[in-house]
């Protein structure tokens, strides 16, 4: 086909986007989708987004092509974790059973059923389906949020990961999440969950409780994070369990593995995790998923991918706290992200201080801190080329050392010194008249015993440190090195004249690296600086647009209060004008008798009931009334949604059934035109499954009444009306397609119309249906009560015949089986929807399949 | 067509029924419906037969009058909760 031929029909969802899980969505849309394709469009935050079921071969080609998607709309997979779904999976189970046999059965294997009544892990359900299976020899299924899981082409549990590799992997991390120790999980999860401000309550005890917590979780992360030595990296199953044991703790902002050889200071332990997982080959994206290992990849993959795409695993609502439970699973769901984001958001937060600090220099890296360094070595080269052999300088510095001779020599005349001070003062008189390397370095050692407020000294070092640089270059080396470990205190480096280029040099090529180390760093700042406030941007959107739907719930759930207080209890407008009245009770939103308008004490009460014969005649509505009636007309359906527990559990209950079954009594008598003045009025309700005269006439307007004046001409109206109630009573036939019923069934149908027949009724109940043809033919293991709503049998179409004897089924062709018909035999027919099996019925003459 | 046993139908006029038993016949789709409260928490005892119909592409109900399309219906339209 053409692409542009291909003609999608759009269709609305029941309810808005986000009360779904993708798999109900997924769900719903296949449940709706038929032969047809479809697409919805779903507007979000002012984007239309469309989804398409061209093109694609099932649910899972869907789920992964919108994948993205769904994230972005904030759709979560699944949401079989909760109390609400305990509550769903019942309603299903319910289901389940009600729709008997309408759950196609691939290829037709005999299938039993299992149930979910827990939510552990779906290796533990295949586990559980493989081993029925092997003990039962027959396929085992489930069914899964409308989704069915079963064993086919299965013989081991790697078989069933394989084969549900799609639909595992994106569930697996929760339920292993779950599985691990609850207390582990939750003292992380704590930490996790609680915003860093939060943690601290200002309490001493709080205090130590935080910091054992974390100290005690550090240490648990370290040691699992070691465990990377020990594994096989080219066992995937190894590896994807060693990621799952870090998940708790990755997600934990609070703890941080120490610095180490793989761990610099510039790289997160989220980017550590991937880039181990990179050097050792794994990588994100779609992979073919053929065996086992590549299973496990798959999941390796996805968990590489949320670490690329947020920085943690996405494991909310598994790890929640039980009293948050309490909250609608909606919102704990939301906020449990929230939670998440805003913790990202902090941590995020927190490194673009540290960002500003390092940019101010404040803090020191492994190389000291640069501006530190920087100062020094510019001091240094300054230092350096000062103290250079240059003619400038030479004069410069024997100028300072006769400035100081001239000070000194005053000083001793004057008598102001003190017999030590004159005794150092003649030593540098001493050495500024024979100035050799020992003479330089004992004028120094004596006035370094000088206090450091004496202006003398100030004077000495002066001069000393000038006559060691004006004679250096008559030093030899070791006494260069020497004199600079002495003179170091003072600031003072004497460079041997033969390489004071180089040294300068190499100090100015040093100062330039490191400039240009900071200057790269603080680019790199600046882009991780982008990418945090990037990050940051992005989480304080995810945060406020959480906040909003949040909210919204709330406020959602605070106006549906408002409403409820303000709607009046009945809305029916017969039931108004009674309560205008004042002849019935409108204030209860039970069930409760004295409120009941078909209870048939209220019924007599209001005139409604003749308390002669006890019946409603009275109560027939009238057309008038009839249109009175909320539903007359034409009402859109807004939405449909599941039941709550709550109010499934009221409707299983005894005594409400037993309410309901009497309502329904009452609504057949109360809504039907009947002939109460025979105190049957059920016999309206027969006459027309009746193959009577009457049937003829039954376009006519005044039909009952013509029914039973065409019973009166027949004989005793009494003994009628007995022989149709009994009729009533057994198998009768009733075809809901053929409006010539009658005469159809008065003459042997043909194959084809018996066939289509037989189909049609097994649509509304009427025929048996069997899931194998040996039953069929043996009439056993029908699915008792087979429901009317059997949407498989719409479109239901004969596939292929079968004799049974001796219990083994023999396939026949279609002539053989028309021939065997006409002679009276039964013969089974194969039914098949869209090519799949849905079960098989038997056609005869006789019986007709028409009854069960 | 789907199965809305025990489903909740919210309806334009802000009505909420819970579906008790739901028939196909002849492609269509009938239902027992009861009343629930606006809470969703209770059953009322207003129980009607309703048919699924589309007008103008929108999926909505209409209760059926059609007295033989009841008589018909309630044979097997039972409750079974």
């Amino acid at each position: 086909m053409f692409e542009g031929m291909n003609v999608e029909k759009e269709y609305k969802l029941l309810k808005p986007y986000y009360e779904y899980s993708q798999l109900e969505l997924v769900a719903e849309i296949w449940n709706h989708k038929g032969l047809e394709d479809i697409k919805i469009v779903i507007e979000h935050n002012g984007k239309n987004y469309e989804l398409s079921t061209t093109g694609l071969n099932g649910v899972l080609d869907f789920l992964n092509k919108y994948e993205q998607v769904f994230k972005e709309l904030g759709i979560p997979y699944d949401t079989n974790l909760n109390l609400e779904v305990v509550t769903d999976n019942s309603v299903n189970e319910q289901v389940i059973e009600e729709k008997g046999t309408n759950t196609p059965l691939e290829n037709n294997p005999s299938f039993i059923e299992i149930k979910i009544s827990d939510s552990s892990s779906l290796q533990t359900y295949f586990i559980r389906m493989m081993n029925k299976k092997s003990e039962i020899n027959q396929e085992v299924k489930l069914v899964l949020n409308n989704m069915e899981i079963n064993t086919v082409d299965c013989n081991n549990i790697n078989d069933m990961l394989v084969k549900y590799s799609d639909l595992i992997f994106k569930e697996y991390e929760q339920y292993q999440t779950n599985s691990l120790n609850n207390k582990s999980v939750n003292d992380a999860v704590w930490l996790f969950k609680t915003p860093r401000g939060n943690r601290y309550d200002g309490s001493e005890e709080n205090r130590e409780e935080i910091v054992s917590k974390i100290s005690e979780k550090t240490r648990e992360y370290q040691l699992l994070f070691s465990k990377k030595d020990q594994i096989d990296f080219n066992n995937p199953n190894e590896v994807f369990n060693w990621i799952v044991s870090l998940t708790p703790y990755i997600n934990n902002h609070a703890l941080t593995l120490p610095v180490g050889v793989e761990n610099s200071e510039y790289r997160s332990q989220d980017k550590l995790l991937i880039a181990i997982l990179n050097k050792n080959g794994y990588t994100s994206g779609k992979k073919d998923v053929h065996n086992i290992n590549d299973f496990y990849n798959q999941q390796i993959a996805n968990q590489i991918e949320q670490l690329e795409k947020y920085g943690f695993f996405i494991t909310e609502y598994t790890d929640m706290k039980e009293e948050d439970l309490s909250l609608t699973t909606k919102v704990v769901k939301e906020e449990a992200k929230l939670l998440r984001y805003k913790d990202r958001l902090d941590y995020c937060e927190n490194k673009l201080e540290e960002l500003n600090e390092y940019e101010l220099g404040n803090i020191r890296t492994k190389g000291g801190n640069f501006n530190n360094q920087i100062q020094r070595l510019t001091t240094e080269i300054e230092s350096l080329k000062n103290n250079k052999i240059t003619e400038e300088n030479m004069q410069q510095f024997s100028s300072n050392i006769q400035q100081v001779y001239n000070i000194i020599e005053k000083a001793i005349l004057d008598k102001t010194l003190n017999e030590n001070e004159v005794k150092i003062g003649r030593a540098y008189l001493n050495a500024y008249s024979l100035p050799t390397y020992e003479n330089i370095l004992e004028a120094f050692e004596l006035a370094q015993t000088l206090s450091d407020e004496s202006i003398l000294k100030i004077n000495l070092i002066d001069g000393i440190s000038n006559l060691a640089r004006r004679y250096s270059s008559k030093m030899d080396e070791d006494e260069i090195e020497t004199i600079n470990s002495k003179f170091e205190s003072i600031g003072v480096t004497l460079i041997p004249k033969s390489n004071q280029d180089e040294i300068i040099k190499a100090k100015e090529i040093e100062l330039n690296k490191i400039k240009t180390i900071k200057e790269n760093r603080l680019n790199n700042g600046k882009s991780f600086r982008e990418k945090i406030q990037n990050e940051i941007n992005m989480l304080s959107a995810k945060v406020e647009e959480l906040e909003n739907k949040i909210n919204k719930v709330e406020v959602k759930e605070e106006q549906e209060e408002v409403i409820e207080e303000e709607k009046p209890f009945f809305e029916n407008s017969k039931l108004s004008e009674l309560a205008e009245e004042g002849n019935i009770f409108t204030d209860s939103s039970n069930i409760d008798e004295s409120h009941s308008y078909l209870n048939s004490d209220n019924a007599k009460n209001l005139g409604y009931i003749n308390n002669d014969t006890e019946e409603y005649s009275s109560l027939v509505l009238t057309e008038e009334e009839i249109k009175k009636d909320s539903l007359f007309n034409f009402t859109v359906v807004k939405t449909v949604k599941k039941i709550s527990k709550n109010l499934y559990d009221k409707i299983s209950n005894s005594q409400v059934k037993e309410k309901i079954q009497e309502k329904f009594e009452a609504m057949k008598k109360f809504i039907l035109p009947t002939v109460a003045y025979v105190g049957l009025p059920i016999l309206a309700g027969t006459s027309i499954v009746a193959a009577s005269p009457a049937f003829e006439q039954k376009e006519d307007d005044n039909q009952n009444e013509k029914h039973f004046e065409s019973n009166n001409e027949i004989g005793d109206l009494e003994e009628d009306i007995k022989n149709t109630i009994e009729e009533n009573n057994s198998d009768v036939e009733v075809s809901f397609t053929d409006n010539n019923q009658n005469q159809v069934a008065e003459t042997n149908p043909t194959f084809e119309e018996m066939s289509q027949k037989v189909i049609d009724n097994a649509l509304t109940g009427e025929s048996a249906v069997y899931t194998n043809a040996v039953d069929a033919s043996q009439g056993i293991n029908a699915v008792e009560e087979t429901k009317l709503y059997t949407p498989s049998w719409k479109n239901a179409t004969p596939s292929s015949y079968y004799t049974v004897e001796n219990q083994q089924a023999e396939n026949i062709s279609k002539e053989e089986a028309i021939e065997k018909y006409n002679n009276g035999e039964s013969i089974i027919q194969k039914v098949e929807n869209d090519g799949v099996g849905i079960g098989y019925i038997e056609l005869n003459q006789n019986e007709s399949g028409l009854t069960k | 067509m789907k199965n809305l046993i025990n489903s909740i139908l919210i309806l334009e006029n802000d009505e909420k029924y819970i579906v008790l038993n739901q028939a196909i016949y002849k492609e269509k789709n009938y239902y027992l419906v009861a009343k629930i409260t606006p809470d969703e928490q209770d059953i009322t005892d207003e129980i009607k037969i309703v048919e699924e119909l589309e007008q103008d592409g929108q999926t909505g109900v209409k209760l059926v009058t059609d007295k033989d399309m009841i008589e018909l219906l309630t044979k097997y339209l039972k409750p079974t909760m």
